[in-house]
């Protein structure tokens, strides 16, 4: 029997199950997208770290088996449980709406003896059977996008230098999973409106007792001024009905701010990536080779890249870690006045000798020498250039910053630890103080005194005990300095001298920005995509719910046009009502977009001008737009039905809902 | 002076198979401050000829002349507004808008023509009625005798030249029934309100002074009474 009546009633409503198999395709796709997104993290993960490591000491599979979740993965399985969740709160709605409409139908059914068991049974098994087909292609579409999601990334990173190439993988057992979430996700949806309908009494059902009531007196005080009596109207109405609509208004509300709040936030990456690293390094490199795992003191081909043409100037320098001691009476007046090193570095401070970090970069001879010339200072190789400079952190932000003097200029050695005061020191003589810094693409310490050794210096001092970092730079500036072509063949050119002898990585600052800016263009695409999703489940579902909200709706509409509401009055009503259905999210969502944007403004020292000159209002305006014009759809489309229904037929029969 | 006439209606519902004529050519003329009411069996059309007369329905063929308007030349706007001005309808489930109070409803004829009301006529509908104390509440917060009388003063409001009530006793006791006809009777002699009513009950008709019946989509008698 009950068989018979779910079949005749989905031929018959064909509208109401449409509705739920986009829910549940919906549902479906996003849990087997994400899946399939996480799994792939993972195995990406597994062999980045089996290749950089050529073992599996770390990796997530190691650390699963030895019971401990590593964070990435239980951050997507924490994901994972809160989409469903959300899905679960979003889909339950199109089975409600769908549920709803046969409140009467079921409560003749119990009337004649139909248990709460068997109505909910038959809810359930309704929702397996519309469901069952738009789970698999949804789970397919799911992988689908997420094989395109790995793809596009492959292909926005390609300029990306000794990156590991991705390989989308999937796995039976995944599919399984997915299907198994998206079926407990979808039957718990369907599950939560059936026991509600299952739970209510004969006659509760009959007459509809769960409708659209209200008990207590509202005032829509704006909307009337706004809009009169029609105005009063449409916003009782949704008071009234603000229950069902809450979902919708929520899950707009979400994906609306998730897609600007990602919008912000890559605008603001972008612009900081570009003031703080193309900008600020647009005259110091064009090409950089890193020679891995190789001492400036082994580097024999400075010569020789100097000879090839289009090259204009090389320089080749390692970087060291150091500390020094430094008497507090050598610390300059100017960082006295501003409350001393302690104020500024935030760091606690002994008395007597603060112990600093003295950074040591050695450059090759000729580099250094040439860097003794440019500062004014005597070119010798017998001692150090020290940058006396620490930034004013009392004055400045790290954005725009400002330098004062470090120490006095009287001092004539650095003594020089490594791995703490008391281990074996090295004197070296200062040759010059300075501000300026030599055409190096780094990024000094905030509250350090960096050393500038030549190398022939550090051969003499440092000996077998002191130790440089593992790799080695190389840093090219070149002739022609603008187009991508020649800096390509000058980086190929010095590329294949250096790797004939050492293990090298070369990146040139053309192409890097380029790679940057397509890195940048793919995680927009990427993010973009994900919140298009996000948006399309919530425009997708403000959509068939403000369906179901105008078919639930049949029978007031039909009072109104009784009284005499003209059909032009009718769709002022429709108007006002998708207005503030759709409006409402974005006036709750534009402020606090702006709000946090202002935030990250201030957070990250970046002139508002700056920000908001390349603020991404356009596409959060599209969003708006696109989604009040699928709010518009729905009443425009649920609107021209009740118009054209017959309502004497509405108004007479107590039963049509 | 005749208020209400019509003349010939017809009106089919369906094609071809399922097509069932409800009403075959009814006449009828009403006059103005008259009590009518128009009897017979479920399914009869009578219920059909009542939307038809209240503009909420277009017959499939004759004339319907209410107050000096000819409704077939009536477009849905011109319909509506009709329905707002010249009609009063009240029906067996009240049809109140759940959301807003007692007085809303019963003002929302003259909302909709940004007109005030007239405050002591308000007043005397609804002391006539009894839901003076009524006013701020909301539809779900009334008996059905209440929603009933709530559904009669707003039916009232705009001093309609024709009352339509299909059945307005059909959901209701008969201590409140009886409440009812009473207060139709009264806005009928009182206010000089023409009334039509639909019932399939004889003892309500019979309130009336003129009753007629109708059969199988035709008028099958006309009384007129005391």
């Amino acid at each position: 029997m009950w068989k018979d009546y779910s079949k005749s009633y989905l031929k018959n409503n064909r509208a109401s199950g449409i509705s739920v198999m986009a829910a549940a395709l919906t549902a479906t796709m996003f849990v087997s997208l994400l899946c399939s997104l996480a799994y792939n993290l993972w195995v990406y993960e597994v062999e980045k770290v089996a290749l950089h490591e050529g073992e599996w000491q770390s990796s997530p599979a190691n650390d699963l088996q030895n019971g401990r979740v590593p964070m990435l993965f239980a951050m997507y399985l924490a994901v994972l449980a809160v989409v469903v969740l959300s899905l679960v709160f979003i889909i339950r709605n199109s089975f409600e709406v769908s549920m709803s409409a046969r409140i009467h139908q079921f409560g003749i059914l119990s009337s004649i003896g139909a248990t709460p068991r068997q109505i909910r049974v038959c809810l359930l098994q309704e929702a397996a059977v519309l469901s069952l087909f738009p789970m698999i292609l949804g789970a397919l579409i799911g992988i689908l996008i997420s094989w395109g999601a790995v793809g596009a990334e492959n292909l926005f990173a390609a300029g990306v230098a000794g990156r590991h190439q991705a390989v989308f993988h999937y796995r039976l057992s995944l599919f399984g999973f997915t299907i198994l979430v998206s079926a407990f996700t979808v039957l718990i949806s369907a599950w939560i409106p059936a026991r509600k309908l299952s739970r209510m009494t004969p006659l509760e059902a009959i007459r509809d007792a769960g409708g659209f009531q209200m008990e207590k007196r509202k005032h829509s005080r704006f909307l009337a001024w706004l809009f009169g009596v029609e105005g009063e109207l449409a916003g009782n109405a949704l008071k009234a009905q603000r229950k069902s609509l809450r979902i919708s208004t929520l899950s707009l509300l979400l994906s609306f701010f998730g897609f600007s709040f990602m919008l912000v936030l890559v605008t603001l990456g972008d612009i900081s990536t570009r003031y703080t690293y193309f900008e600020r390094y647009q005259d110091v490199w064009d090409i950089m080779i890193t020679l891995k795992d190789t001492e400036i003191t082994d580097f024999g081909l400075t010569k020789e890249l100097q000879t090839v043409s289009g090259v204009s100037d090389v320089t080749v320098y390692q970087k060291a870690e150091a500390v020094t001691l430094l008497p507090v009476e050598l610390i300059s007046s100017e960082l006295s006045a501003l409350g001393g090193y302690g104020t500024v570095s935030g760091k606690a401070q002994k008395a007597g000798k603060l112990q600093v970090n003295a950074p040591i970069v050695i450059l090759d001879d000729d580099s250094f020498l040439s860097f003794c010339s440019k500062i004014g200072a005597e070119p010798s190789l017998e001692g150090a250039v020290v940058l006396n400079q620490i930034w004013d952190s009392v004055n400045s932000n790290f954005r725009y910053p400002k330098y004062v003097p470090f120490v006095k200029e009287s001092s004539q050695r650095t003594l020089f630890f490594q791995g703490g005061e008391n281990g074996n020191g090295i004197e070296i003589p200062v040759l010059a103080y300075t501000q300026t810094v030599p055409a190096l693409r780094e990024e000094y310490q905030d509250y350090a005194l960096v050393h500038f050794l030549p190398l022939t210096l550090w051969k003499e001092k440092a000996g077998q005990d002191w130790k440089a970092e593992a790799d080695s730079y190389i840093r090219i500036l070149a002739k022609e300095r603008d187009g991508l072509l020649q800096m390509d063949s000058l980086e190929k050119e010095v590329g294949r001298i250096v790797s004939s002898q050492y293990e090298a990585v070369s990146e040139n600052r053309i192409q890097k920005k380029l790679a940057n800016d397509n890195l940048m263009l793919g995680m927009k695409v990427i993010m973009g995509a994900f919140c298009v999703l996000l948006a399309m489940i919530g425009i997708a579902n403000v959509f068939f719910n403000t369906m179901g909200f105008l078919r639930q709706r049949k029978r007031e509409f039909a009072r109104y046009l009784s009284i005499g509401l003209t059909p032009s009055e009718m769709r002022k009503l429709f108007c006002i009502e998708a207005l503030v259905i759709a409006g409402r999210p974005f006036l709750i969502t534009l402020p606090l977009t702006a709000l946090f944007a202002q935030f990250c403004v201030k957070a990250s020292y970046l002139e508002p001008a700056v920000f908001w000159s390349e603020a991404p209002i356009f596409p959060i305006l599209l969003f708006a737009a696109v989604t009040a014009g699928f709010v518009a759809l729905a009443y425009y489309i649920g609107g021209k039905r009740l118009l054209q229904c017959d309502l004497n037929e509405i108004l007479r029969n107590d039963t049509l809902v | 002076m005749e208020i209400l006439r019509c003349e010939g209606i017809e009106k089919v519902f369906g094609k071809g198979e399922s097509r069932t004529a409800a009403l075959r050519g009814v006449s009828l003329s009403v006059e103005k401050g008259g009590f009518v009411a128009i009897v017979g069996a479920s399914g009869s059309g009578k219920s059909t000829l009542l939307h038809i007369l209240g503009s909420v329905d277009k017959p499939t063929k004759g004339t319907v002349t209410v107050d000096g308007v000819d409704l077939s030349k009536l477009d849905a706007k011109e319909a509506a507004i009709f329905r707002r001005r010249k009609v009063g309808l009240i029906y067996q489930f009240y049809n109140l808008i759940p959301t807003l109070t007692v007085e809303k409803n019963i003002l929302m004829p003259m909302l909709l023509d940004k007109r005030k009301p007239d405050p002591v006529y308000l007043e005397t509908i609804v002391e006539t009625l009894g839901i003076a104390d009524k006013l701020e509440s909301m539809p779900s917060q009334l008996s059905g005798g209440q929603q009933q009388r709530v559904a009669i003063a707003r039916s009232l409001i705009y001093r309609p030249a024709i009352l339509f009530a299909d059945e307005p006793t059909g959901n209701l006791d008969r201590k409140n029934a009886k409440e009812i006809i009473d207060l139709l009777k009264l806005s009928n002699r009182n206010w000089k309100q023409t009334i039509l009513l639909i019932t399939h009950d004889e003892n309500i008709a019979l309130e009336a002074d003129r009753i007629v019946t109708i059969e199988d989509g035709r008028i099958v008698g006309d009384q007129k009474r005391g």
